[in-house]
């Protein structure tokens, strides 16, 4: 019995055999996987924006000592929102999005198992945000207490509470459809001879990414609403005063926040693990390795979470035990790094925006790997805790780690969405500004953080005056190069020269979506392909 | 390459003498005046080269596959896609540079946990937002919060330049007085939300929770002025409530003792007064003698 | 023809199985975490 049949039941399918729907409903009503995760990759790039201006509030005001712009409550919220949007609005939905369009397609499924699902997790989000944002505007303020809204602080914000813990919930419930989405789709939509292994990586990436969302966006859900009832309902869950614990509430914070730093990026893992092979006209070296590589990065996430707090005051025991699982992440990490390295090792290189995007993740990435492993180390931790080390730290990771990720993928799946390829000029144009500029405003951060510079502070001593300034300009350099961006895909969308169904150079890219017309149809794979 | 020159340039910059600990364009953690701090910085110091090692490595292998394997220069492209043998060399390798690391990491560790045979104990209270220090075999405590001169500049379009503020944001109206070569204990806590307790030249930072007691310790080798901040987000003014202590000579540390036991609470308007005079460090001890 | 109709189903049910499996699975760490917490306070 063969399963190849299985999509040609004419009942089942009639009705969708027509392109999309006109106006909005096709947007508001949108079930199908291409138009969601162009929705989500939308969304995601106007919150990187929104999420970006905050940035330049914050860059403008550390330009040079003294406040200039800001009062330092603004500021404040400021860094929350800059966080809490760039994480929850920009960088999830990113990959939320990548993963709507490119798991249907790399695994040979007509559309995500819960398409009506997949639109309730994207319509949420809009809500979420703009629930969020509002808060800006309430009397006392945006949330200022930071993303990790500590107690006793954050229980000190004003009508901003109750909205951004709502905003959290909606966000936590919309990643959790989106997770469940993509486990279902992977698990029973695969095309006959699509093993387990034999996935792209993006996929396998995604999975395991999947299992993380499921596992901890609810434990955030749970810490905000324990807050939410300290504030409200009299429960003391974080308050010495009546039997419950602040440092409590950091250890469940963390037992969220230190797997959703993976999530942020095992799918960016994911990406470049497709990128760097294509243009290296070579096979990924050790696939096998890769896929237990992020398996083991998954496990050790779920163990690690007390190295973000080990100025709490933890037993010896705790401290020994956090720094060594902690150290142990630099194992299965290096093992992708050598892969990505032995991958171009005696390949074929051609440097286009997707690889030269690649390349320069895995430079940054592993700087921001090696600061890591240097604030594993508890006693030197003791110095870096909560400066700009740490900044310097998470934002190397996360903008040339999971940003650049984010925009080799849309420099490299761009062409067979739109059928256009782009200006290359100007891509590469784009990918030179950012690197440049991204190191211009990181690096002296971490010179910052070591010579004493706290963060989240809006003013500082003279002696950190020359730095920040560098910083503020890399910081107004990278801003500005992402309009480029922008335009690019803007360019690239209304028209240009055609793209082949392969795009990149015949026989390079391997993998379901590169056998589709460029641009898919509406419905693919509505007769699922053999893989063999 | 742009990256790799920066760390090279960070760690010769680490290795330039100390003592310009305030300069501007500051490029590394200070080696501090206790011995923990200089056991922390030797760790940094360590796992930083470690790090720059490993980094020349490997980016020297990406660089030259990124030279060599050009599709432009016709390179063919190779078959292989997995070694068993190399993949175990690249596992067992840095496992062992960890546990290399986490050696020497684990016997500080177990130094800076040890607490006892201290010889003063001082406690700690953080506020919004500002510090009160409590002597608590002595009998003498005040708070101590920014100095006026600093808050003054500080305020949103103020128009005073901090350059014309001596140690702008990083002077107090009231120091943290302690002797030189003894073993202070630091009992921390706060009065309502999380603070933290840091001087970088102590080489620690630990934080203040309502409700509990953490501790911590240090003994400075050297008499001085040494200057950190609150390290843990508290609020409106969390970039405003520096700590400050002097470390004085044993004899000078009684004076200065006796003097505030004498005076109970005016300790206080003495050393505002003093601040704003000259900060100078022994017009303390003068005013008390 | 029977037969790819009984696949249809049969990958619908195992669908429906995962996703409220999941589900499950969300909930008890939304709930486990918010009991544990009372343990511990209380």
């Amino acid at each position: 019995m063969s399963t190849v049949e299985t999509h040609a039941d004419p009942h089942h399918h009639a009705h969708d055999h027509h392109g999309p729907e006109k106006g909005w409903r096709r947007w508001v009503f949108a079930t199908n996987h291409k138009d969601i995760g162009t929705m989500y990759l939308l969304f995601s790039m106007t919150m990187f924006f929104v999420g970006g201006s905050m940035a330049m509030v914050i860059r403008a005001e550390l330009f040079q000592p003294g406040l200039q712009l800001v009062n330092p409550m603004f500021f404040n919220s400021m860094t929350t929102m800059h966080a809490l949007i760039m994480i929850f609005g920009a960088v999830m939905p990113a990959f939320v999005g990548l993963a709507n369009w490119m798991i249907p397609l790399q695994i040979g499924a007509p559309d995500m198992a819960l398409p009506r699902m997949n639109n309730f997790s994207f319509w949420i989000l809009p809500f979420a945000f703009t629930l969020l944002l509002s808060t800006l505007f309430v009397e006392g303020g945006a949330p200022a207490a930071g993303w990790t809204m500590y107690p006793p602080l954050s229980l000190q914000t004003g009508t901003a509470f109750p909205m951004m813990i709502f905003a959290i919930h909606l966000m936590g419930a919309s990643s959790i459809m989106g997770a469940i989405n993509v486990i279902v789709t992977i698990m029973n939509m695969r095309a006959p001879g699509m093993t387990l292994l034999k996935m792209p990586l993006f996929t396998w990436s995604w999975l395991i990414t999947a299992y993380l969302l499921i596992a901890v966006m609810p434990v955030l859900a749970g810490a905000v609403t324990m807050l939410l009832t300290d504030h409200f309902f009299g429960t003391t869950f974080f308050s010495a005063a009546g039997g419950g614990d602040p440092v409590m509430y950091q250890h469940i914070f963390w037992f969220f926040g230190h797997p959703e730093v993976y999530i942020m990026i095992l799918p960016a893992f994911g990406i470049v693990s497709e990128i760097i092979p294509t243009f290296s006209r070579k096979r990924l070296f050790g696939y096998d390795a890769m896929v237990y590589a992020i398996a083991s990065i998954a496990f050790l996430s779920f163990i690690v979470w007390a190295h973000h707090m080990f100025t709490v005051g933890m037993p010896l025991a705790g401290q020994m035990f956090f720094m060594l699982a902690t150290m142990l992440i630099a194992v299965p990490t290096g093992v992708k790094v050598f892969n990505w390295t032995a991958t171009m090792y005696k390949g074929s290189l051609t440097f286009e925006p997707p690889m030269l995007f690649a390349i320069s993740f895995l430079f940054l990435f592993s700087i921001g790997g090696f600061s890591g492993l240097m604030l594993a180390i508890v006693p030197a931790d003791f110095q870096y805790h909560d400066t700009y080390f740490v900044v310097a730290h998470f934002h190397y990771v996360l903008v040339p780690g999971a940003v650049f990720a984010i925009m080799g993928a849309v420099y490299f799946w761009l062409p067979k969405w739109t059928g256009h390829m782009y200006n290359m000029k100007l891509a590469k144009t784009h990918f030179w500004l950012s690197t440049i500029f991204v190191n211009v405003l990181f690096f002296p951060q971490h010179f910052l953080g070591l010579a004493g510079m706290p963060r989240r502070i809006p003013d500082y001593n003279t002696q950190f005056a020359d730095w920040n300034m560098v910083s503020s300009i890399g910081g107004f350099g990278f801003g500005l190069s992402q309009l480029l961006f922008v335009y690019i895909i803007w360019k690239t969308a209304r028209g240009g020269v055609k793209a082949t169904d392969k795009v990149w150079d015949d026989g390079m890219p391997h993998g379901l979506e590169w056998t589709l017309s460029s641009p898919p149809p509406y419905h693919s794979f509505e007769v699922a392909p053999e893989v063999k | 390459m742009l990256k790799i020159l920066k760390y090279v340039a960070a760690a010769i910059a680490a290795c330039l003498p100390a003592g310009a600990a305030f300069a501007a364009w500051e490029l590394n953690m200070p080696v501090g005046v206790t011995e923990l701090s200089r056991e922390i910085h030797g760790l940094h110091m360590l796992v930083l080269w470690v790090c720059v090692l490993i980094a020349v490595v490997v980016f020297a292998v990406i660089i030259y596959s990124i030279v060599t394997f050009r599709h432009s220069k016709g390179a063919i492209p190779a078959t292989f896609d997995h070694s068993t043998k190399v993949e175990v060399i690249w596992t067992i390798i840095p496992i062992a540079i960890l546990v290399g690391m986490a050696i020497p990491a684990a016997e500080t560790l177990i130094k800076i946990e040890d607490m006892r045979d201290s010889e003063l104990t001082v406690k700690v209270t953080g506020y919004q937002w500002q510090w009160h220090y409590d002597y608590l075999d002595e009998g003498v405590s005040f708070f101590s919060r920014l100095a006026r001169d600093s808050d003054e500049a500080r305020q949103l379009g103020s128009g005073i330049d901090p350059e014309s503020i001596k140690n702008y944001l990083l002077e107090v109206d009231n120091r943290l007085v302690v002797p030189v070569d003894t073993k202070v204990r630091v009992l921390l806590t706060s009065g309502d939300v999380v603070h933290a307790w840091w001087v970088p030249e102590f080489g620690m930072k630990k934080d203040a929770y309502p409700g509990f007691v953490n501790e911590m310790w240090f003994r400075a080798n050297r008499p001085g002025i040494y200057r950190g901040q609150c390290a843990e987000l508290c609020g409106y003014d969390h970039a405003f409530m520096p700590v400050v202590v002097e470390v004085k000579t044993k004899e000078e540390y009684r004076a200065w003792l006796q003097a505030q036991q004498a005076n109970g609470a005016p300790a206080q308007v003495a050393a505002a007064s003093d601040s704003q005079a000259d900060n100078a460090a022994a017009s303390t001890v003068a005013r008390a003698e | 023809m029977a037969a790819t109709a009984l696949n249809e189903a049969d990958r619908k049910r195992r669908v429906r199985r995962t996703a409220l499996l999941l589900t499950l699975v969300a909930l008890a760490f939304y709930f486990g975490f918010i009991v544990f917490s009372v343990m511990r306070a209380g």
